[in-house]
């Protein structure tokens, strides 16, 4: 069929919604609630108008005859109550958010250029009373999580705009009470206790729900001429670091940003990965079983632990890469370059946000590509400026494919074919469900699992950047 | 047809009602036994759609059409939901319908899944009605007795199961696909339309939402034909309707009558005029979500059109005189929709949340001419771009009274 | 009667967890973390879609209930018949603010419309619902509760 947009005839197909239409054609159109198969309809932003009528382009279906005006002096009216109804209900402490310049709200306060924030009284109007009940009812309503080590929440910063609700893979968090109560959040405000894959991080358009902060640490060591700061590249973040600064086009360019930032050695985490392959055909040598689970997922372990508690003893007892390549780092690397070990300080940028749970003496830090972003505009660093490196080569992977790996089925593919032996991978929650399920009633019989909870692998992982307005 | 016409309070008060046998006697589950015997659901849809016989819950859409979409779906599972979670304040007629004829509204419930071909109905319940809630319990037991609903009823090829299922308490789950997600388990929030509830409705399936006062007229056209209703009340919208009357008036009650009645013989005549002491100052029709009505507007008829000037609604009339404090009704309006919306949009969960902040400041004399400024703001955004249409109605006595009663509002900071 | 006798007189479907959770909810005065995960493994839904779907609902309860509990409606209709004055009144002798959660022993909550209308105010305590409430009658009431 065909529908109009802004006075020009584009073809639609009825499965499309307007937004779909708009966006394959190069139509800018804002929103904050909507992702990819989500329609949910609830942020408005999205708004555009069929004769004459607001309407949300996210959920409504292109119809013929339909005529659509995608600016109105309606439309960008509705926007900026929206938003500033939103504003009004937002700590607003943007200086010290971690979303600073990384946060949709504020991308579409300044993209409607909203000024005016009328929906609070303004401070000198309050009495002291009246502070003191406003704080009273906040602390009341607002829900911070610092439960854990992985994810921090805070409902304060919070626009209910459900994509974490929807995103998340294990269904850990609701929409709960009605009206103004909303609070999205935990059944009874339990502290997250999840997989912590960081799928809800990666989608929250504002700071309601970050990476855990070690940054402020992170910095001083950065900073301290005694110690040296290693940091382990992940490769799957090639994917999504331009998206978290668009100057980092290479890997030669994200390299000296490492080193900008302070990072006195840059390794390429595929040499972990490397241990990683050797280690585990070692092990699966030694061990008749079939049905062996690969364990370099740390959200995969989890999830087994919490919902197929009967088959933890099928997970291939080896660290995960980061680990491993920390461990040799503080060993071999330090004993060839006379380094005390105590002084080395070992970052892995990951694509992982559960492997914040995994830090440990050997592995100091990690951090997403958000974080990284982070310490590059905490340190004001001037990429374009930035000259290109490569990898430290004191230790680097001998074969550069083990880099596949961060896809779903790489390393069972690789582990395969060395060892002439059968495998099946799985990745998101809902297939490796399936394979567990089949597991338990005994029909699935091969040698070795590869699952990986982020879609499609550490490609999808929970640490990559987002593509944000 | 006479003005006197009574289709849904025929028997109050006048046969023990919630004695099967009493109904019968006054001619009860006789339109049931037509259907079953002398018409199709074709021709029962036809009837209808003659009558012109439209919603009686508020939104006003024709009843005939709606039935004719589920009809004509083919899918081999059809719900019925008898919309009775009334929860408009100011609203309980279709409580009385319950307390006074239940099988009426079970006739009008078994007749109108037949037509569109559903074979199993649920009656929701609001969940304050416990009470109604066991008297219908009795009534579907004794209509089973009698074979007017399970399987083939009086030994007709047509099955029925009838199902209470009682409301938890949310304004909102009387918009029906709030409802259908209260019965699916959810949380009673709207979902988008398209698709509508007629092709995908309840589990997916095709399904009928029609209001308990809607229903209870299902019998009456059947065994009169749609021409004789058509004949009642309006032009525009036939039939009768049942109004709330309340506030400062004589006679408290609920009364029905033609659409096209006058407010002002609503309050005069049935209402027995202002109460003693008491003077007009304004009334609100249809709950909360009502127009505000003043002296110059009372020679207004009330009937279903879309152009009305003043929407019937549920059919609440709350008439307000002197006395009462403005603020008082404004916070009223704004606690009501800032607690039940459902929360799920911003322009309505945020919305009706800051009214009722002003709606508080004003009350202490404290309103800014910030407020003033934004009033206007909120106002167009709840009319406008909203999920649903609760926050259409959350505006509406807000707007109303701002541009009636500015300066009363106003008074004590004497800002105008 | 325990919890998984309750369950067990639901057939595990969707259009029987609201109904489950009111019942609970009646039946403990409140639907405890334990139950309602007992209900989702019951239900074979996640818990937080039994809270999110629980805390919607005013007669649904998940926080424990206090020894007093006051409703008040303040319908537009009750509010034309001095139903703000009976809040003021019952707020002054009780020493309390609606809508209050501080209060361990005393709640005092505003609720919308419960199809009383004519009857009005309407208040509720602790499930016994008064009609035409006056200020003045508040004192007689409330010195059955104290």
């Amino acid at each position: 069929m065909k529908i109009r947009i802004d006075n020009n005839e584009y073809e639609a197909s009825e499965k499309e919604t307007i937004l779909d239409v708009c966006r394959r054609e190069g139509i800018k159109i804002p929103t904050l609630c909507h992702m990819k198969g989500v329609h949910e309809g609830v942020c408005r932003i999205c708004l555009v108008e069929n004769s004459g009528k607001l309407m949300t382009s996210c959920n409504t279906k292109a119809c013929p005859q339909m005529d659509i005006v995608t600016q109105s002096e309606n439309i960008s009216r509705a926007r900026k109550i929206n938003l500033e109804l939103l504003w009004a209900d937002h700590a607003g402490k943007c200086a010290t958010c971690k979303k600073n310049r990384r946060c949709e709200l504020q991308n579409l306060t300044m993209l409607q250029k909203v000024e005016n924030f009328r929906f609070v009284p303004k401070k000198e109007d309050l009495t002291q009373e009246e502070e003191l009940d406003l704080l009273k009812d906040n602390r009341m309503r607002v829900v911070v999580d610092e439960g854990n080590s992985a994810i921090s929440r805070t409902t304060e910063l919070c626009v209910e705009c459900r994509r974490c609700i929807n995103i998340c893979p294990t269904k850990e968090l609701s929409f709960n009470n009605r009206s103004g109560d909303v609070v999205v959040g935990t059944p009874y405000q339990k502290p997250l206790d999840c997989i912590f894959c960081g799928q809800c991080v990666k989608n929250c358009p504002t700071g309601g729900i970050t990476d855990k902060n070690d940054l402020d640490e992170i910095l001083e060591k950065l900073d301290d001429p005694k110690k040296m700061a290693v940091a382990l590249f992940d490769p799957a973040l090639l994917e999504s670091m331009s998206l978290e600064q668009p100057e980092i086009e290479s890997q030669r360019k994200l390299v000296g940003t490492l080193k900008a930032v302070g990072f006195e050695a840059v390794f390429d985490l595929a040499f972990g990965m490397e241990i990683f392959i050797e280690k585990t055909i070692e092990k699966i040598k030694g061990n008749q079983s079939n049905n062996l689970i690969l364990s370099h997922c740390p959200s995969l372990k989890l999830y087994i632990e919490k919902y197929f508690p009967e088959f933890s003893k099928n997970i291939i007892d080896v660290l995960t890469p980061d680990e491993l390549m920390a461990i040799f780092v503080k060993t071999e690397y330090a004993k060839k370059n006379k380094i005390n070990p105590k002084d080395i300080v070992v970052v892995s940028i990951s694509s992982c946000v559960a492997k914040k749970i995994k830090k440990d003496t050997s592995l100091d830090y990690v951090i997403t590509m958000r974080e990284f972003g982070r310490i590059i505009r905490k340190k004001n660093i001037k990429i374009s400026e930035v000259e290109g490196e490569e990898f430290s080569r004191d230790i680097s992977p001998k074969n550069k494919e083990v880099s596949k790996m961060t896809r779903c089925g790489g390393a069972a593919e690789m582990i395969a074919r060395e060892m002439g032996i059968e495998y099946i991978q799985a990745n998101g929650v809902k297939d490796i469900k399936n394979i567990f399920i089949s597991l338990r009633k005994k029909r699935i019989e091969t040698k070795i699992i590869e699952a990986m909870i982020c879609p499609g692998g550490c490609v999808g992982g929970g640490g990559q950047s987002n593509n944000i307005l | 047809m006479g003005k006197e016409t009574k289709i849904i309070t025929k028997n109050w008060g006048k046969i023990n009602s919630q004695n099967i046998e009493a109904y019968i006697h006054a001619g009860g589950y006789e339109a049931l036994k037509k259907f079953l015997f002398e018409m199709t659901p074709v021709s029962g849809v036809e009837e209808i759609k003659i009558s012109r016989l439209c919603g009686r819950g508020g939104a006003g859409f024709s009843t005939g059409t709606k039935m004719e979409s589920v009809q004509k779906e083919k899918s081999s599972e059809k719900y019925f939901i008898c919309n009775l979670d009334e929860s408009e304040p100011g609203t309980y007629k279709d409580r009385m319908i319950v307390d006074n004829d239940p099988h009426l509204l079970l006739e009008g419930i078994i007749i109108s899944s037949l037509i569109v071909g559903a074979n199993k109905a649920f009656i929701c319940i609001n969940g304050n009605y416990r009470k109604q809630a066991h008297i219908l319990e009795l009534a579907i037991e004794r209509a089973r007795e009698k074979g007017f609903m399970g399987e083939g009823i009086l030994d007709s090829q047509y099955s029925l199961e009838i199902e209470i299922f009682s409301g938890a308490g949310a304004y909102i789950c009387g918009e029906e696909t709030a409802l259908i997600n209260s019965i699916e388990g959810h949380r009673g929030e709207p979902k988008a339309r398209p698709p509508f509830p007629t092709q995908i409705g309840l589990f997916g399936k095709p399904t009928l939402v029609n209001n308990a006062e809607t229903i209870c007229n299902i019998p009456w056209i059947i065994l009169n034909g749609g021409h004789e209703y058509a004949k009642i009340g309006s032009e525009k919208s036939p039939g009768t309707k049942l109004f709330i009357l309340d506030g400062a008036i004589k006679n408290v009650s609920v009364v029905e009558l033609p659409l096209g009645t006058s407010i002002r013989e609503l309050i005069e005549t049935h209402g027995g005029g202002m109460a003693k002491g008491k003077y007009f100052w304004f009334a609100q029709i249809g709950g909360s979500s009502g127009r505000l009505i003043l002296e110059k507007d009372l020679d207004e008829k009330l009937e279903y059109d879309r152009e009305a000037k003043i929407p019937v609604g549920s059919g609440a009339v709350l008439v307000v005189d002197r006395t009462v404090d403005i603020h008082e009704m404004l916070l009223s309006w704004t606690s009501f929709f800032r607690r039940e919306s459902c929360g799920k949009c911003v322009p309505c969960r945020e919305g009706t949340f800051r009214l009722w902040e002003i709606a508080k400041r004003a009350k202490d004399g404290k309103i800014s001419e910030r407020d003033l400024e934004t009033i206007p703001d909120i106002l167009w955004v709840l009319g406008n771009a909203t999920f649903c249409p609760l926050g259409k109605f959350a505006a509406v006595a807000f707007f109303d009274a701002i541009d009636n009663f500015r300066k009363e509002i106003l008074k004590e900071k004497n800002i105008n | 009667m325990t919890v998984e006798k309750i369950l067990l007189g639901f057939d595990p479907e969707p259009r029987n967890i609201l109904p489950a959770l009111k019942k609970i909810s009646a039946s403990f005065g409140f639907v405890d973390e334990e139950n309602a995960q007992k209900m989702a493994d019951y239900f074979d839904i996640s818990i937080s879609r039994i809270f999110e779907t629980a805390t919607f609902y005013d007669l649904v309860k998940t926080k424990k209930r206090a020894p007093l509990e006051i409703q008040v409606c303040s319908g537009a209709n009750c509010a034309t018949k001095d139903a703000y004055r009976v809040i003021r009144e019952i707020e002054r002798q009780l020493k309390i603010k609606a809508g209050d959660q501080f209060n361990p022993k005393i709640r005092l909550e505003i609720v919308s419309c419960l199809g009383q209308c004519g009857n009005g105010p309407v208040v509720i305590i602790n499930e016994t619902a008064f009609l035409r409430v006056t200020p003045r009658k508040i004192y007689d009431i409330l010195k059955n509760y104290l």
